[in-house]
Protein backbone atom coordinates (compact mmCIF):
# COMPACT_ATOMS: atom_id res chain seq x y z
CA UNK A 1 0.00 0.00 0.00
CA UNK A 2 1.29 3.32 -0.87
CA UNK A 3 1.32 6.05 1.49
CA UNK A 4 -1.33 7.96 -0.12
CA UNK A 5 -3.49 5.16 -0.13
CA UNK A 6 -2.78 4.51 3.70
CA UNK A 7 -4.00 7.60 4.36
CA UNK A 8 -6.89 7.78 2.47
CA UNK A 9 -7.93 4.43 4.07
CA UNK A 10 -7.19 5.88 7.33
CA UNK A 11 -9.64 9.16 6.33
CA UNK A 12 -12.26 6.00 5.62
CA UNK A 13 -11.60 4.35 8.97
CA UNK A 14 -12.43 7.43 10.84
CA UNK A 15 -15.78 8.44 8.70
CA UNK A 16 -15.99 4.94 9.14
CA UNK A 17 -16.24 4.65 13.01
CA UNK A 18 -17.97 7.89 12.93
CA UNK A 19 -21.04 7.10 11.57
CA UNK A 20 -20.81 4.03 13.96
CA UNK A 21 -20.79 6.01 16.96
CA UNK A 22 -23.57 8.05 15.23
CA UNK A 23 -25.46 5.22 14.69
CA UNK A 24 -25.56 2.91 17.65
CA UNK A 25 -24.45 5.49 20.79
CA UNK A 26 -23.39 2.99 23.47
CA UNK A 27 -20.59 1.22 21.18
CA UNK A 28 -18.05 4.00 21.80
CA UNK A 29 -18.00 1.91 25.35
CA UNK A 30 -17.77 -1.15 24.19
CA UNK A 31 -14.79 -3.50 23.84
CA UNK A 32 -13.67 -3.92 19.90
CA UNK A 33 -15.04 -7.92 20.57
CA UNK A 34 -18.19 -6.18 21.67
CA UNK A 35 -18.33 -3.97 18.82
CA UNK A 36 -17.36 -6.85 16.77
CA UNK A 37 -20.19 -8.65 17.52
CA UNK A 38 -22.79 -5.68 17.81
CA UNK A 39 -22.24 -4.67 14.26
CA UNK A 40 -21.14 -7.59 12.08
CA UNK A 41 -22.24 -10.46 13.98
CA UNK A 42 -22.06 -12.47 10.30
CA UNK A 43 -18.28 -11.56 9.90
CA UNK A 44 -16.33 -14.69 9.78
CA UNK A 45 -13.06 -12.65 11.01
CA UNK A 46 -13.16 -11.56 14.62
CA UNK A 47 -10.75 -8.61 14.07
CA UNK A 48 -11.70 -5.26 14.60
CA UNK A 49 -9.44 -3.95 11.46
CA UNK A 50 -12.19 -6.01 9.38
CA UNK A 51 -15.08 -4.04 11.17
CA UNK A 52 -13.90 -1.14 10.23
CA UNK A 53 -12.74 -1.85 6.42
CA UNK A 54 -15.89 -3.54 5.10
CA UNK A 55 -18.80 -1.28 6.82
CA UNK A 56 -21.12 -0.84 3.65
CA UNK A 57 -21.63 -5.13 4.12
CA UNK A 58 -22.46 -4.10 7.97
CA UNK A 59 -24.23 -0.86 8.42
CA UNK A 60 -28.16 -1.45 7.68
CA UNK A 61 -29.50 2.06 8.22
CA UNK A 62 -30.52 3.68 4.90
CA UNK A 63 -29.80 7.28 6.13
CA UNK A 64 -25.96 6.20 7.25
CA UNK A 65 -25.76 4.80 3.95
CA UNK A 66 -26.64 7.58 1.74
CA UNK A 67 -24.38 9.91 4.15
CA UNK A 68 -21.40 7.43 3.49
CA UNK A 69 -21.89 7.30 -0.45
CA UNK A 70 -21.93 10.83 -0.52
CA UNK A 71 -18.89 11.56 1.54
CA UNK A 72 -17.65 8.99 -1.00
CA UNK A 73 -18.77 10.83 -4.09
CA UNK A 74 -17.39 14.14 -2.68
CA UNK A 75 -14.12 12.85 -1.77
CA UNK A 76 -13.97 12.07 -5.51
CA UNK A 77 -15.50 14.37 -6.93
CA UNK A 78 -12.41 16.71 -5.31
CA UNK A 79 -9.97 14.72 -6.36
CA UNK A 80 -11.13 14.52 -10.01
CA UNK A 81 -11.70 18.55 -9.91
CA UNK A 82 -8.46 19.41 -9.00
CA UNK A 83 -7.53 22.68 -10.17
CA UNK A 84 -9.69 23.17 -12.39
CA UNK A 85 -11.61 26.59 -12.78
CA UNK A 86 -14.84 25.73 -15.33
CA UNK A 87 -17.73 24.98 -13.69
CA UNK A 88 -19.12 23.65 -16.14
CA UNK A 89 -16.27 20.80 -16.43
CA UNK A 90 -16.21 19.75 -12.72
CA UNK A 91 -20.14 19.88 -12.78
CA UNK A 92 -20.24 17.29 -15.61
CA UNK A 93 -17.89 14.83 -13.46
CA UNK A 94 -19.02 11.73 -12.84
CA UNK A 95 -19.02 12.11 -9.01
CA UNK A 96 -20.64 15.13 -9.32
CA UNK A 97 -23.18 13.55 -11.31
CA UNK A 98 -24.15 10.78 -9.02
CA UNK A 99 -24.72 12.84 -6.06
CA UNK A 100 -27.24 14.77 -8.52
CA UNK A 101 -28.77 11.59 -9.43
CA UNK A 102 -29.23 11.23 -5.70
CA UNK A 103 -32.16 13.20 -6.55
CA UNK A 104 -34.04 14.76 -3.25
CA UNK A 105 -32.13 12.04 -1.29
CA UNK A 106 -28.91 14.54 -1.44
CA UNK A 107 -30.44 17.59 -0.97
CA UNK A 108 -30.09 17.60 3.11
CA UNK A 109 -26.75 16.21 2.59
CA UNK A 110 -25.73 18.92 0.00
CA UNK A 111 -27.04 21.56 2.68
CA UNK A 112 -25.19 19.67 5.58
CA UNK A 113 -21.43 20.20 3.82
CA UNK A 114 -22.26 23.46 2.60
CA UNK A 115 -22.70 24.52 5.73
CA UNK A 116 -19.90 23.02 7.30
CA UNK A 117 -17.70 24.54 4.82
CA UNK A 118 -18.74 28.43 6.45
CA UNK A 119 -17.27 30.56 4.49
CA UNK A 120 -15.38 29.02 1.79
CA UNK A 121 -18.68 27.38 -0.01
CA UNK A 122 -17.48 24.68 -2.40
CA UNK A 123 -19.78 24.17 -5.76
CA UNK A 124 -22.55 22.84 -4.56
CA UNK A 125 -24.99 25.30 -6.52
CA UNK A 126 -25.36 23.23 -10.20
CA UNK A 127 -26.36 20.15 -7.87
CA UNK A 128 -28.74 22.10 -5.71
CA UNK A 129 -30.28 23.59 -8.77
CA UNK A 130 -30.52 20.56 -11.27
CA UNK A 131 -32.09 18.32 -8.29
CA UNK A 132 -34.62 20.93 -7.00
CA UNK A 133 -35.61 23.34 -10.21
CA UNK A 134 -34.83 26.13 -7.95
CA UNK A 135 -33.12 29.75 -8.59
CA UNK A 136 -33.04 31.40 -4.93
CA UNK A 137 -30.09 33.29 -6.37
CA UNK A 138 -30.07 36.96 -7.17
CA UNK A 139 -28.23 38.20 -10.26
CA UNK A 140 -25.74 40.26 -8.12
CA UNK A 141 -25.02 37.97 -6.19
CA UNK A 142 -23.90 35.20 -9.15
CA UNK A 143 -20.10 34.27 -8.21
CA UNK A 144 -20.29 34.75 -4.76
CA UNK A 145 -20.75 32.02 -3.00
CA UNK A 146 -20.85 32.71 0.51
CA UNK A 147 -23.66 34.96 -0.29
CA UNK A 148 -25.32 32.24 -2.71
CA UNK A 149 -24.91 29.77 0.19
CA UNK A 150 -26.95 32.24 2.45
CA UNK A 151 -29.39 32.36 -0.16
CA UNK A 152 -29.97 28.22 -0.41
CA UNK A 153 -30.04 28.39 3.12
CA UNK A 154 -33.00 30.97 3.25
CA UNK A 155 -34.64 28.54 0.84
CA UNK A 156 -34.11 25.83 2.53
CA UNK A 157 -36.01 27.19 5.54
CA UNK A 158 -39.19 28.07 3.11
CA UNK A 159 -39.16 25.04 2.17
CA UNK A 160 -38.59 22.82 5.26
CA UNK A 161 -35.04 21.23 4.26
CA UNK A 162 -33.63 22.90 7.32
CA UNK A 163 -32.51 20.26 9.61
CA UNK B 1 6.14 20.62 -4.50
CA UNK B 2 5.40 24.99 -2.97
CA UNK B 3 1.29 24.34 -2.73
CA UNK B 4 -1.18 22.17 -2.14
CA UNK B 5 -2.22 21.16 -5.53
CA UNK B 6 -1.57 18.06 -7.27
CA UNK B 7 1.85 18.11 -8.89
CA UNK B 8 0.84 15.99 -11.69
CA UNK B 9 -1.37 18.83 -12.90
CA UNK B 10 1.13 21.30 -13.20
CA UNK B 11 4.42 19.58 -13.97
CA UNK B 12 6.18 22.30 -15.17
CA UNK B 13 5.74 24.58 -11.13
CA UNK B 14 8.21 23.71 -8.52
CA UNK B 15 10.40 25.61 -6.13
CA UNK B 16 12.35 26.82 -8.84
CA UNK B 17 9.42 28.26 -11.24
CA UNK B 18 7.00 29.54 -8.89
CA UNK B 19 5.95 30.95 -5.48
CA UNK B 20 3.21 30.56 -3.52
CA UNK B 21 1.12 34.04 -2.59
CA UNK B 22 -1.98 33.53 -0.82
CA UNK B 23 -3.70 30.97 1.05
CA UNK B 24 -6.28 28.36 -0.80
CA UNK B 25 -9.77 29.62 -1.37
CA UNK B 26 -12.80 28.10 -3.28
CA UNK B 27 -13.88 31.84 -3.01
CA UNK B 28 -12.41 33.17 -6.07
CA UNK B 29 -10.99 31.70 -9.47
CA UNK B 30 -8.38 32.32 -11.91
CA UNK B 31 -10.33 34.42 -14.51
CA UNK B 32 -11.48 36.72 -11.62
CA UNK B 33 -7.92 37.22 -10.36
CA UNK B 34 -6.65 38.27 -13.69
CA UNK B 35 -9.49 40.58 -13.74
CA UNK B 36 -8.43 41.97 -10.51
CA UNK B 37 -10.52 40.80 -7.94
CA UNK B 38 -10.79 37.75 -4.92
CA UNK B 39 -14.32 37.85 -3.97
CA UNK B 40 -15.78 36.25 -6.84
CA UNK B 41 -15.70 32.58 -9.15
CA UNK B 42 -16.13 34.04 -12.47
CA UNK B 43 -17.49 31.26 -15.09
CA UNK B 44 -19.96 31.73 -17.98
CA UNK B 45 -21.84 28.25 -16.94
CA UNK B 46 -25.45 28.02 -18.42
CA UNK B 47 -26.67 27.20 -15.01
CA UNK B 48 -26.26 31.07 -13.79
CA UNK B 49 -23.41 29.82 -11.21
CA UNK B 50 -20.69 31.99 -11.71
CA UNK B 51 -20.37 35.45 -12.21
CA UNK B 52 -19.82 36.70 -15.73
CA UNK B 53 -19.91 40.67 -17.27
CA UNK B 54 -22.96 41.55 -18.35
CA UNK B 55 -23.96 41.63 -21.66
CA UNK B 56 -20.99 39.23 -22.68
CA UNK B 57 -22.06 36.18 -24.08
CA UNK B 58 -22.27 33.37 -21.34
CA UNK B 59 -20.96 30.52 -23.21
CA UNK B 60 -17.86 28.61 -22.99
CA UNK B 61 -15.69 29.83 -25.93
CA UNK B 62 -12.23 31.70 -26.51
CA UNK B 63 -14.68 34.69 -28.08
CA UNK B 64 -16.41 35.04 -24.85
CA UNK B 65 -13.61 35.03 -22.68
CA UNK B 66 -11.87 37.77 -24.65
CA UNK B 67 -15.25 39.66 -24.87
CA UNK B 68 -15.16 39.67 -20.88
CA UNK B 69 -11.56 40.73 -20.69
CA UNK B 70 -12.23 43.43 -23.51
CA UNK B 71 -15.55 44.60 -21.31
CA UNK B 72 -12.12 45.86 -19.01
CA UNK B 73 -10.83 47.41 -21.25
CA UNK B 74 -8.55 44.44 -22.89
CA UNK B 75 -7.43 44.14 -26.61
CA UNK B 76 -5.88 40.71 -28.30
CA UNK B 77 -2.15 41.24 -28.39
CA UNK B 78 0.75 39.41 -30.83
CA UNK B 79 2.83 38.53 -27.41
CA UNK B 80 3.52 38.47 -23.90
CA UNK B 81 6.61 40.31 -23.16
CA UNK B 82 6.97 42.89 -20.89
CA UNK B 83 5.95 46.33 -22.17
CA UNK B 84 6.24 49.83 -20.59
CA UNK B 85 2.36 50.94 -19.48
CA UNK B 86 0.66 48.14 -20.40
CA UNK B 87 -0.95 45.19 -18.36
CA UNK B 88 -0.88 42.11 -20.30
CA UNK B 89 -3.32 38.61 -19.84
CA UNK B 90 -2.46 35.55 -21.39
CA UNK B 91 -5.91 32.92 -21.95
CA UNK B 92 -5.36 29.11 -22.04
CA UNK B 93 -7.25 26.44 -23.55
CA UNK B 94 -7.20 22.78 -24.39
CA UNK B 95 -9.20 20.89 -27.17
CA UNK B 96 -12.19 19.01 -26.51
CA UNK B 97 -13.78 16.27 -28.26
CA UNK B 98 -14.84 17.13 -31.51
CA UNK B 99 -11.42 19.83 -31.65
CA UNK B 100 -13.05 22.99 -30.73
CA UNK B 101 -10.28 25.09 -28.15
CA UNK B 102 -12.16 25.71 -24.80
CA UNK B 103 -11.14 28.12 -22.38
CA UNK B 104 -9.63 26.65 -19.32
CA UNK B 105 -7.75 29.54 -17.47
CA UNK B 106 -6.33 32.92 -17.61
CA UNK B 107 -2.67 34.71 -15.66
CA UNK B 108 -1.78 38.43 -15.36
CA UNK B 109 1.42 39.65 -16.36
CA UNK B 110 3.10 41.55 -13.21
CA UNK B 111 4.96 44.77 -13.48
CA UNK B 112 8.42 43.00 -13.11
CA UNK B 113 7.14 40.43 -16.21
CA UNK B 114 6.65 37.87 -13.85
CA UNK B 115 3.38 36.22 -13.87
CA UNK B 116 0.62 35.23 -11.50
CA UNK B 117 -2.41 32.82 -11.79
CA UNK B 118 -4.70 31.45 -9.25
CA UNK B 119 -5.18 27.75 -9.40
CA UNK B 120 -8.64 26.82 -9.02
CA UNK B 121 -9.78 26.07 -5.85
CA UNK B 122 -5.92 26.12 -4.84
CA UNK B 123 -3.46 28.58 -4.32
CA UNK B 124 -2.39 32.11 -6.50
CA UNK B 125 1.11 31.78 -7.48
CA UNK B 126 3.57 34.45 -8.96
CA UNK B 127 5.15 32.10 -11.85
CA UNK B 128 8.57 32.90 -13.54
CA UNK B 129 7.34 32.60 -17.31
CA UNK B 130 3.71 32.26 -18.42
CA UNK B 131 3.93 28.75 -19.71
CA UNK B 132 4.36 27.09 -16.35
CA UNK B 133 0.58 26.09 -15.63
CA UNK B 134 0.82 24.28 -19.39
CA UNK B 135 -0.35 20.89 -18.22
CA UNK B 136 -3.12 18.53 -18.53
CA UNK B 137 -5.63 21.17 -16.58
CA UNK B 138 -5.17 24.14 -18.33
CA UNK B 139 -3.69 22.94 -21.63
CA UNK B 140 -1.31 25.74 -23.10
CA UNK B 141 -1.46 29.42 -24.70
CA UNK B 142 -4.66 30.19 -26.85
CA UNK B 143 -3.73 34.11 -26.81
CA UNK B 144 -2.39 37.21 -25.11
CA UNK B 145 -4.31 41.08 -24.87
CA UNK B 146 -3.32 43.90 -23.24
CA UNK B 147 -4.51 47.09 -21.56
CA UNK B 148 -3.07 49.94 -20.45
CA UNK B 149 -1.20 49.82 -16.91
CA UNK B 150 -3.95 50.97 -14.33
Amino acid sequence: MTRTQSITADKTDIIMLTAYVLLYPGIAGATSQQQQETICSNTSEPSIDASLTSPPDCVVDPTTKRWLRFQNLVDEWRHERGAMSSITEMATLRPYQNIIGMGEEAIPLILAELKSEGDEPDQWFWALGAITGANPVSPEDQGNFAKMAQAWFKWAEDEGHAG
Amino acid sequence: MPGSWPPYEFPHLNDDTCEVTSEASRRYNCVAWAAGENIRWWWPDPMGIGYWPPDVPRAVTVESFVAAYAALGYQLCYEGSLAAGLEKIAIFGKENQSGSVVPTHAALQLESGEWTSKLGPFEDIRHDTVDRVNGPVYGKLVCYMSRPRQ
